[in-house]
């Protein structure tokens, strides 16, 4: 196969290069030149232009009708996102006009003026009043285009008075979210706690002591294997635990901070938060997502929301939107009707399962290979009694908090821990630290 | 002018190692940044159809992948592997806006033409040009090497965002790869810094007599403002760069911190990813304006010359282009809307970004009344230049929406930015390269390429950079993020697959289009028919030098400029050029 492609390749550009020199000695006879554009060229070349120029406007326009600004997603699911369509609309009114009478001009005058015996152009080489013109005319849109963008910004940047606040945890390749439970404050969380029952590193008194009594005792365990049989040990392992033991030192001081951030209100904060591999919303209900990352930057996207914000590790971010449509509505709008029915009619034909319409969230920062499969649904209910209802039994499972300082320690902490893993046994932790 | 108004165009005699290699003479370095930049360009080009087609047919194996890239890069079943995915992504990206449309645009034209048409006999310093081009060089040797690295090349995207670029637990490439990567960009850095203080110097010291500021053709003056953003920015993305590597190497936390991976909290304290984006976009949005103005200077020169008429508003012109080049620093922050920026800094940043719209338009729309009333010769430049001019209209169209915080969040890092800054900053400039070396491949070899090949190389890649790019718009538009190994994963954006598909047909058509102009390159090198001393009958002063220059440029005295370098169809001359060593009659202004 790879030598039939390079033979290809080489028999094309020999007949390339045979072709070229015919022409070469063909045009040599008619003494033409190549620095002469001939009669030829130039209708072939104003030609083309027209012909390009056709395409392009034709094509371009017909793709503005059959996509439309907003391809496939329909009206906005969000309260603001209406006025980031709205602002979507007229931005593309004044772009597509600049577009058809730029591209007019450019093209109309390369055609109209191409080069013709005996006609020589126009000296013309600066009018100040065409000019003053074209800076004008475009700063004066350009203004226009500023406020109304500056004016939605403001708008939907402004944080709601009392949202409801939920914080989305992004890890390499999954999303997870935390209630903040009935007093709508979130726990205080914190990387250096995090293990496989409390994968967003939420933190409260009992559990830091937990965690410092375990590496304390860790600490012990390998002093007291140090000690006793210290001779024995091969000096590489005895490097390395040492560097253990260092390592355990400097993570409980590293903990200290932690502690003294703790209050008993902070730590009532923590424990109803909670946590939930899917989203939940209620239509009309004002939401406040704070952003976290464990590892990379990641980018949660809300197509459907007009909403998007990036999740950085070691800060917080923020995004506030308003859903408006229940995912049961806004499948049933007849724009989404139309297009899943499209959709599965297509993937009928491709033996894919059909699907049905649900808002989704995507990761859209490259965060490493399954970037491409990193997202987390969406529903949005009607009405707060079917929210209560899901809540309440996630309530049942997923409350925090859970400590695997109190429960066993997964054996090596190092190992790649199965962190999309839930709670196992939720209560049972509850019930020793309730003790 | 000084040292070297003396006789230079002496002919000593130059081994093969000094003429071809190590040589000082700005001509021939131009022509090596050319070369190389070309088969940079290459390995672009195959990368890129590799990943489209990826993109267009994610189940389908391709003999293409296992041909180009080896079984390395593909898994079990014969498929791309995704993080070899996200790696030729990025290397493309690397490849494209540095090797190619920085070194290759800069380094090939600068060089060039600079000294000829400024009147000098070479660039200031012949030794730091020269070493430009070895840097140059070898950080492409490095960066081509890093594609074959075990664990692959860097694969965080041509960011390189941290702490993606600085964990190898969270991608391989982050390995071998991105310490490859880095040292490739910091020699690359050093290269470009090398030439760039070398145009500034030449341009400012080497002018020829009555070669004033406002005598030196819009290439020049492009070329000038680049390298002074060059040597403005590109420093800050070296302590980017150097600050990342000691991240990765000596376990610094400049741009880490509460970062849990492969099972453990790291040590890494204090410091914020979100500085490495400031440091990168600091250089990397004046680095968008470093490949366009050369491109858009090389057009100015081709458009009047071929439309026969002056470039239309030239002090406007150098105005905007200046304005461009101040306002490119402030305006980095409209890459980072959403990265959880005060959204105050956000509307400030929205402000100065859409202020550019203006002196961009204003350029747009010069070229457009250059081209009114004109007497145009279709050469490939000239199609290649009107090429850019929609390009550059297009793709600034839509950065209306970019630039806007509102109107970003929907469509950031989707495919809609993808196709925006391909189409103004990917097809222009590489219209415009391509249109410089149509223009000045006489002044390279002394011999033309030929016409009609240039005519089909011309309308194929147009067909194909418009096929690509245009219809892109709408896969970003509905969604699609960029960067995704395949979009199976959401049925909701099935119905642009359709158009993923085109994209990848045109791509491949626009690809193997360029074969044709490789050919027709290095065939016209050896065989393509003599030029004349002024094929385009074109006024500045690199068209008075003999065909076959040696080192010096020109044999004699270095000309002297007595006029303006756009006098096209001067109703005061019979001739409907009058180059610039053309003395001023009685009673004619100057411009």
């Amino acid at each position: 196969m790879k030598f039939l492609i390079v033979i290809i390749i080489v028999l094309v550009i020999i007949a390339l290069a045979q072709l070229m020199k015919v022409y070469e000695l063909s045009s040599r006879l008619r003494n033409k030149d190549e620095e002469e554009m001939t009669k030829g060229d130039t209708k072939f070349n104003a030609g083309m232009l027209l012909l390009f120029y056709l395409a392009l406007m034709i094509s371009s326009t017909w793709m503005f009708f059959y996509y439309g600004p907003r391809p496939g997603l329909g009206v906005s699911a969000s309260e603001h996102g209406a006025d980031v369509d709205y602002l979507y609309d007229a931005n593309w009114i004044i772009i597509l006009i600049v577009f058809y009478l730029t591209q007019t001009l450019l093209f109309g005058f390369a055609i109209k003026y191409q080069k013709k015996k005996g006609r020589k152009a126009v000296f013309f080489a600066h009018s100040t009043k065409l000019e003053l013109v074209w800076t004008v005319i475009p700063a004066v849109v350009l203004a226009g285009i500023i406020i109304g963008g500056l004016m939605v910004w403001n708008k939907i940047t402004t944080p709601y008075e009392n949202a409801t606040v939920i914080e989305l945890y992004a890890k390499q390749f999954d999303w997870t979210a935390r209630y903040a439970g009935e007093d709508n404050t979130l726990g205080n969380s914190d990387f250096k706690v995090i293990e496989s029952a409390n994968p967003l590193g939420v933190v409260t008194s009992d559990l830091v002591k937990a965690k410092n009594e375990a590496w304390q005792k860790d600490i012990e365990a390998l002093k007291l294997v140090i000690a006793e049989e210290g001779d024995l040990i091969p000096d590489e392992k005895l490097a390395e635990m040492k560097g253990k033991i260092e390592r355990l030192e400097r993570q409980i001081v590293r903990l200290k901070p932690l502690m003294k951030a703790q209050s008993a209100e902070s730590d009532k904060a923590a424990m109803d938060d909670v946590i939930v591999k899917e989203l939940y919303l209620v239509k009309g209900v004002q939401y406040e997502f704070k952003f976290r990352s464990r590892d990379v930057i990641h980018s949660a996207l809300f197509p459907h929301f007009r909403a998007q914000m990036n999740c950085v590790p070691g800060m917080e971010t923020r995004f506030s939107f308003k859903p408006v449509y229940s995912t049961e509505e806004f499948k049933n709008l007849p724009e989404t009707v139309e297009h899943y029915k499209a959709i599965n009619e297509q993937r009928v034909i491709d033996g894919k399962e059909e699907v049905e319409f649900e808002y989704l969230l995507l990761c859209n920062k490259i965060c490493g290979s399954s970037h491409y499969n990193m997202q987390m649904k969406i529903t949005v209910v009607e009405t707060q009694a079917e929210f209560d209802a899901w809540y309440a039994e996630q309530k049942k499972t997923k409350v925090f908090p859970v400590s695997a300082g109190l429960v066993e320690a997964p054996q090596g902490e190092t190992a790649p821990v199965d962190t999309t893993a839930m709670p196992v046994d939720t209560m049972a932790v509850a019930a020793v630290i309730a003790n | 002018m000084g040292a070297h108004t003396h006789e230079e165009g002496h002919h000593h005699h130059e081994s093969f190692i000094t003429k071809y290699l190590f040589s000082h003479d700005h001509k021939m370095i131009s022509k090596q940044f050319l070369i190389t930049a070309m088969f940079m360009g290459v390995i672009a080009v195959i990368l890129s159809v590799l990943f489209r087609l990826q993109i267009a047919w994610p189940d389908e194996q391709f003999e293409a992948m296992r041909f180009f890239l080896g079984d390395s890069y593909l898994s079990d079943d014969g498929l791309l592997k995704p993080d070899r995915y996200l790696g030729i992504v990025t290397i493309h990206g690397t490849i494209m806006v540095f090797f190619v449309l920085t070194g290759g645009l800069s380094g090939t034209f600068s060089n060039l033409l600079i000294p000829l048409q400024v009147g000098a006999r070479d660039m200031a310093s012949g030794l730091l040009n020269m070493m430009s081009f070895w840097f140059f060089f070898l950080s492409s040797v490095i960066m081509v090497i890093s594609l074959m690295v075990e664990s692959g090349p860097a694969s965080s995207g041509w960011t390189v965002y941290p702490p993606l670029s600085i964990l190898e637990q969270a991608i391989p490439g982050s390995g071998l790869g991105m310490t490859l990567w880095l040292l490739s960009m910091t020699l690359f850095i050093a290269s470009s810094l090398l030439g760039a203080l070398n145009y500034i110097v030449t341009i400012i010291n080497l002018r020829t007599i009555g070669m004033k500021m406002t005598r030196l053709p819009l290439t020049i003056w492009a070329f000038f403002v680049t390298a002074i953003l060059g040597v403005l920015s590109f420093p800050v993305l070296v302590s980017a760069v150097l600050l990342l590597l000691m991240d990765k190497t000596f376990g610094t936390s400049f741009y880490l911190s509460d970062i849990f991976i492969g099972g453990e909290a790291l040590d890494a304290s204090g410091g914020s990813p979100i500085l490495y984006q400031h440091l990168f976009w600091f250089l990397g949005h004046p680095e968008v304006y470093i490949v366009i103005l050369p491109a858009l200077g090389i057009t100015s020169e081709i458009v009047s010359t071929n439309a026969r008429k002056p470039i239309f508003g030239y002090r406007a012109m150098i105005g905007s282009i200046l304005a461009i080049g101040f306002l490119s620093f402030i305006v980095w922050g409209h890459h980072m809307f959403i990265t959880g920026m005060n959204p105050f800094i956000g509307g400030i940043f929205v402000f100065t970004t859409l202020l550019i719209a203006i002196p961009s338009a204003v350029k747009a729309f010069n070229y457009i009344t250059t081209l009114w009333k004109g007497n145009i010769h279709y050469t490939p430049a000239m199609l290649f230049s009107i090429g850019l001019v929609s390009t550059f209209i297009t793709g600034g169209l839509t950065g209306i929406i970019l630039a806007d915080a509102t109107l970003d969040i929907p469509v950031h890092d989707t495919y809609f930015v993808v196709a925006h800054f391909h189409i103004v900053m990917g097809l222009s400039a590489i219209f415009g390269m391509f249109a410089g070396v149509y223009h000045w491949f006489p002044k390279m070899y002394g011999r033309l390429m030929n016409k009609k090949l240039g005519y089909a190389h011309f309308w194929l890649t147009l067909i194909g950079g418009y096929g690509v790019f245009f219809p892109m718009h709408f896969v970003g538009l509905a969604g699609a993020p960029r960067r995704y190994y395949s979009n199976t994963e959401f049925a909701f954006l099935d119905h642009v697959q359709d158009l993923n598909e085109v994209i990848t047909i045109f791509a491949i058509i626009g690809g193997l289009a360029q074969l044709i102009f490789f050919y027709n390159f290095f065939y016209s090198i050896y065989n393509g028919r003599k030029s004349s001393t002024n094929p385009w009958k074109s006024n500045t002063l690199e068209w008075t030098t003999p065909v076959e220059m040696g080192h010096g440029n020109w044999p004699g005295a270095l000309p002297v400029v007595h006029r303006w370098p756009y006098d096209y169809s001067n109703p005061d001359h019979e001739e409907d050029f009058v180059p610039q060593t053309t003395p001023l009659k009685e009673g004619e202004h100057s411009h």
